[in-house]
């Protein structure tokens, strides 16, 4: 399995072998978005699961150990924000005037509704945090866009629980701050 | 903003946040010092509310809602999507509009990666073909089908109403006769398919539909064969689920063998298991491959709780091997017949249409139990038929006759048809004596046919058959009295022995017969207190499910119908003080332990109708139409629940003929004559409605007596002889051959008040031929001389 042997690679310091898994975990990725497998019942199905499908699809698990695994997943999350993003951009565009409608504010809650929160949006937000605060942007990315758990980002960024929990709470609040102003 | 400055806030920001709420401020306040751009923006940050939901749900959820959002107001082919139904494992469903034809139509979007090979498409259209051809009620109709560059389009009928599986989620399981009316459904569209040649391949609950009608859908017919991606693949991987719902395949389906309609046959089985219990026969938790492994094993709950037939009915449909199954036209006529048996809670309804209803009933009840038992006695006969097959037919024969003495004889009882009732309680009789004549060991049978007999006695004694009917009535309790003895502990056998001797004592005191009225109605009430003690019938009993509330019920009316029987007797034997005390005992247990339950009100009101009764007779007793009121409100209120219910008018109707009674001996005859007057109304709108039900013509002819008699106080001539002209022309209709003691009693009773003693007296003569000694006859034969052996009776 061509991806196990990359990881390996890449594990003992050679680069380049993850520049050449990406495109395999990206198409790999790009396809079992588009066709979420498995659902039953209308439930969505969680980034964690795309990405361990593309891991189960990709690698040999016998062989890679479960840094390489956080790392894979790190990266697979990172894909799957590319992925989402384009095809929104995509659809927004289809779309007559683009999806600037998408974005609204709950009425009287001073809340956004997720249902209508712009990935568009986000991801210049995201670009700006990672400006600002490049783990941060990870961390954000990892959760909302790979669904990991506090404790596999921690594993993957190799920090504690607690410091994810906590830059997570504050990217949060300030990613909040940042998309309040184009709700109306 | 750059790095450094941005690192600052958000350090800050979290140190805030681990603060206490109202030290927030303050904190932000010393933190900042000068930096007043700083304190504005980490004060704004820290005051957003943020609901819980932003960033909460995954990036793909919004990327779905948001592909979702983006059909919506759009139209593909000459369809306008309007909004989204349901997401299903192939796509989504949407609610639209069929522009061209204006139809309201459900559009589901297959999403590309479902798109098809060219064989499994071919095979889906053929089907798809099959199936819009076929219009059936059951079957959501599939009106159109169509490819654009990003998906398939299968274009349905709009259904107005929820899944099964929502509906069982949301409401429980519905009543035993709702969840057989749906399985019923489902098997009607199942055999319209099958018999197209069209499987459905994954009927379960999130593919049936119940309108808001109450009609049933069956969705996605054939669907699963051509969209199912082959599931050994997805089922192998951890933390992944099957394609499909693995529980509801049948065994064939599960090794991978060929779907035939058989399979759907199986996964009819199990849905029904869980219309009716509201549970799937399996554990939902369990995982993909331990549900398939358990398929494959066809591994199945029966539910032990369910009637016979049914049981039978889900067993053959859950047989392991397919070719054992029944077809669907199989499984639909043994649904039809197990719902063909009208139940209690239908007869309950009560009312005109259900008259209809029942005297269609009997002509075929009568005819399927001959046919039923010449089935079971073929069954016996034919050394090729099975054990088993003999058992199914005579369980049917069974079912059938009880049905008929207990449902159905209640239910025609209830709306008065007792000319119905003989033909009835006659067929039921002859199957059991003719059961009984095989078997004498068998205790079931033996209990029937008694309680077959007692209903053929009540019959002769509404029939006015007195002592035909006491005669029965000994002879049955008596059996019953010595199988008691053989089965101490059978609380049936209690049930019946006690109200076979209540209606026994009943009838021994209409026939004067009051030593041996009293001695039975002591004998049924320990009989009734023997089966409250067998069936641990307490006051805390709550009464939740139907079962209970009837059972309840009909211990209760048991109880109070053996007192009242013992305060009766005591009544018409002219122990007053064993009629009141009996009547005082009953009530004060009804006051203390009973449940509210409408038998309980209708068993006061007899008691205390007793109770009022012995006070009149009583004649130095004080407040005699006082103590009259109680029961004839409870009538009353009863009567208003219930208008239509015929028992209800009629005991209304005696009630106020009653009261009229007790203020004529107190002297307030205008009251008693308003009292009469409203009696006699119910009496006459029962009349209209059954003109032939002897019954309602007695009570009419006594309460024109009573009210003539009112009218002789209030000297009013002309209306007393009119209401007794009128009693005349009731009892000379009914008076035949004289075999009616009752009717015989009120027209020698109205020609004596007319002063036509001569006319009076052959019939007063017929009426002590047959051994009658009611009092009030007696007295006014003493009064008028009528026969010379009224005389010997003395009051």
């Amino acid at each position: 399995m061509a991806v196990t042997g990359m990881l390996k690679r890449w594990q003992s310091g050679d680069e380049q072998a993850l520049d050449d898994v990406v495109p395999l975990v990206y198409a790999e990725l790009q396809r079992l978005a588009s066709s979420q497998l498995n659902r039953d019942h209308g439930a969505t199905l969680q980034p964690t699961e795309l990405v361990a499908e593309a891991y189960m699809q990709l690698v040999d698990v016998e062989r890679v150990d479960w840094k390489s695994r956080a790392h894979f997943y790190s990266m697979a999350a990172r894909i799957m924000r590319r992925v989402l993003v384009q095809r929104y951009r995509r659809r927004a565009a289809d779309r007559r005037g683009g999806g600037q409608t998408l974005l609204t504010l709950a009425p009287g809650h001073g809340a956004i509704d997720p249902q209508v929160l712009s990935l568009d949006a986000l991801e210049q937000a995201l670009t700006e945090l990672e400006r600002l605060d490049p783990r941060q942007a990870e961390i954000v990315t990892l959760k909302f866009f790979g669904g990991l758990t506090a404790k596999e980002i921690a594993q993957a960024l190799d920090i504690s629980e607690p410091t994810v929990k906590r830059d997570w709470a504050a990217a949060r609040i300030w990613l909040y701050d940042v998309l309040s102003p184009s709700f109306q | 903003m750059d790095s450094a400055r941005y690192q600052r806030l958000k350090n800050l920001m979290i140190e805030a946040l681990e603060q206490p709420k109202g030290a927030r401020e303050r904190f932000v306040d010393e933190a900042c010092g000068d930096d007043a751009a700083l304190r504005a923006d980490l004060l704004r940050l820290i005051r957003h509310s943020i609901s819980d939901g932003f960033l909460s749900d995954s990036a793909l959820a919004v990327d779905e809602r948001q592909q979702t959002e983006s059909i919506i107001g759009t139209t593909i082919g000459r369809i306008r999507i309007d909004r989204l139904i349901a997401r299903g494992g192939m796509g989504e469903v949407y609610a639209g509009e069929d522009e061209l034809l204006e139809r309201p139509v459900a559009v589901k979007l297959i999403r590309s990666q479902w798109r098809w090979s060219e064989a499994r498409r071919d095979a889906f259209l053929a089907e798809a073909r099959a199936l819009s051809a076929l219009a059936h009620p059951n079957i959501c109709q599939v009106h159109d089908f169509f490819s654009d560059d990003r998906r398939d389009v299968l274009v349905m009928e709009l259904i107005d109403g929820r899944t099964l599986r929502d509906v069982l989620a949301q409401d429980g399981p519905p009543g035993r006769r709702t969840a057989l009316e749906w399985a019923r459904q489902i098997a009607d569209a199942l055999v319209s398919a099958h018999e197209q040649g069209i499987t459905h391949r994954d009927l379960k609950p999130d593919n049936v539909m119940l309108t808001r009608a109450g009609q049933i859908k069956v969705l996605d017919f054939g669907l699963a064969r051509s969209l199912q991606p082959g599931a050994e693949i997805h089922g192998t991987a951890p933390g992944t689920q099957l394609a499909g719902t693995p529980g509801y395949l049948a065994p064939e389906q599960a090794r991978g063998a060929a779907t035939t309609p058989a399979s759907d046959i199986w996964s009819f089985g199990l849905l029904m298991i869980e219309c009716l219990t509201g549970q799937a026969p399996f554990d939902k938790k369990q995982t993909g491959p331990s549900l398939l492994d358990q398929a494959r094993k066809g591994e199945v709950r029966i539910p032990n709780d369910q009637p016979r037939a049914e049981t039978r009915l889900l067993r053959s449909a859950l047989a392991f091997e397919a070719e054992k199954r029944p077809s669907a036209r199989s499984l639909r006529q043994q649904l039809r017949k197990i719902l063909d048996r009208p139940k209690r809670r239908l007869i309950a309804l009560a009312g005109l249409s259900l008259t209809v209803l029942l005297i269609a009933g009997v002509a075929r009840y009568t005819l399927d139990l001959q046919t039923e038992r010449n089935l079971a006695e073929a069954a016996k006969m034919d050394a090729e038929m099975s054990r088993q097959d003999a058992e199914q037919a005579r369980d049917q024969a069974e079912e059938l006759a009880q049905f008929m003495l207990e449902d159905l004889y209640e239910g025609l009882d209830e709306v008065g048809r007792l000319d119905l009732l003989e033909p009835v309680a006659d067929k039921a009789l002859e199957y059991f004596v003719t059961r009984r004549g095989g078997d004498r060991e068998d205790l079931q049978a033996e209990l029937r046919a008694n309680l077959a007999l007692l209903r053929s006695a009540q019959i002769m004694e509404f029939q006015g058959r007195l002592m035909e009917s006491i005669v029965v009535m000994r002879q049955t309790t008596s059996d019953l009295r010595s199988l008691s003895t053989v089965n101490p502990v059978n609380p049936e056998l209690d049930f019946y022995l006690s109200f076979g001797l209540q209606r026994l004592s009943l009838q021994l005191n209409t026939a004067g017969l009051y030593d041996e009225s009293r001695t039975v109605a002591s004998e049924s009430l320990a009989a009734a207190q023997r089966y409250f003690q067998l069936e641990q019938i307490t006051q805390s009993e709550s009464s939740d499910s139907n079962g209970d509330q009837s059972r309840l019920e009909a211990a209760w009316g048991l109880l109070l119908g053996a007192w009242n029987a013992l305060s009766e007797s005591g009544l018409r034997a002219g122990d007053f003080e064993l009629a009141i005390s009996s009547a005082d005992q009953a009530l004060q247990i009804v006051r203390e332990q009973a449940p509210d339950l409408q038998i309980v009100d209708q068993k006061t009101a007899d008691l205390s109708w007793t109770r009022c009764l012995a006070l009149l007779q009583d004649l130095d007793a004080p407040g005699k139409a006082n103590a009259c009121e109680g029961p004839l409100a409870i009538d009353q209120a009863q009567f208003l629940i219930d208008p239509d219910n015929v028992n209800m008018k009629s005991n209304l109707s005696n009630s106020l003929w009653l009261m009229s009674l007790a203020l004529r001996q107190e002297g307030r005859y205008v009251s008693a004559l308003s009292h009469a007057e409203d009696s006699e109304d119910l009496a006459l709108e029962l009349i209209a409605w059954d003109p032939e039900q002897p019954q309602f013509q007695n009570l009419l002819s006594v309460i024109l007596i009573s009210k003539a008699r009112i009218l002789a106080e209030l000297e009013r001539e002309d209306q007393r002889l009119a209401a007794l002209e009128q009693a005349l022309t009731l009892t000379d209709a009914m008076i035949g051959d004289g075999k009616d003691h009752q009717v015989l009693h009120n027209h020698a009773t109205v020609l004596a008040l007319l002063g036509r003693q001569e006319q009076a007296r052959p019939w007063a003569a017929l009426l002590m031929d047959s051994g009658w000694n009611r009092p009030a006859f007696i007295l006014l034969c003493q009064r008028l001389t009528l026969d010379p052996r009224c005389d010997e009776f003395n009051f």
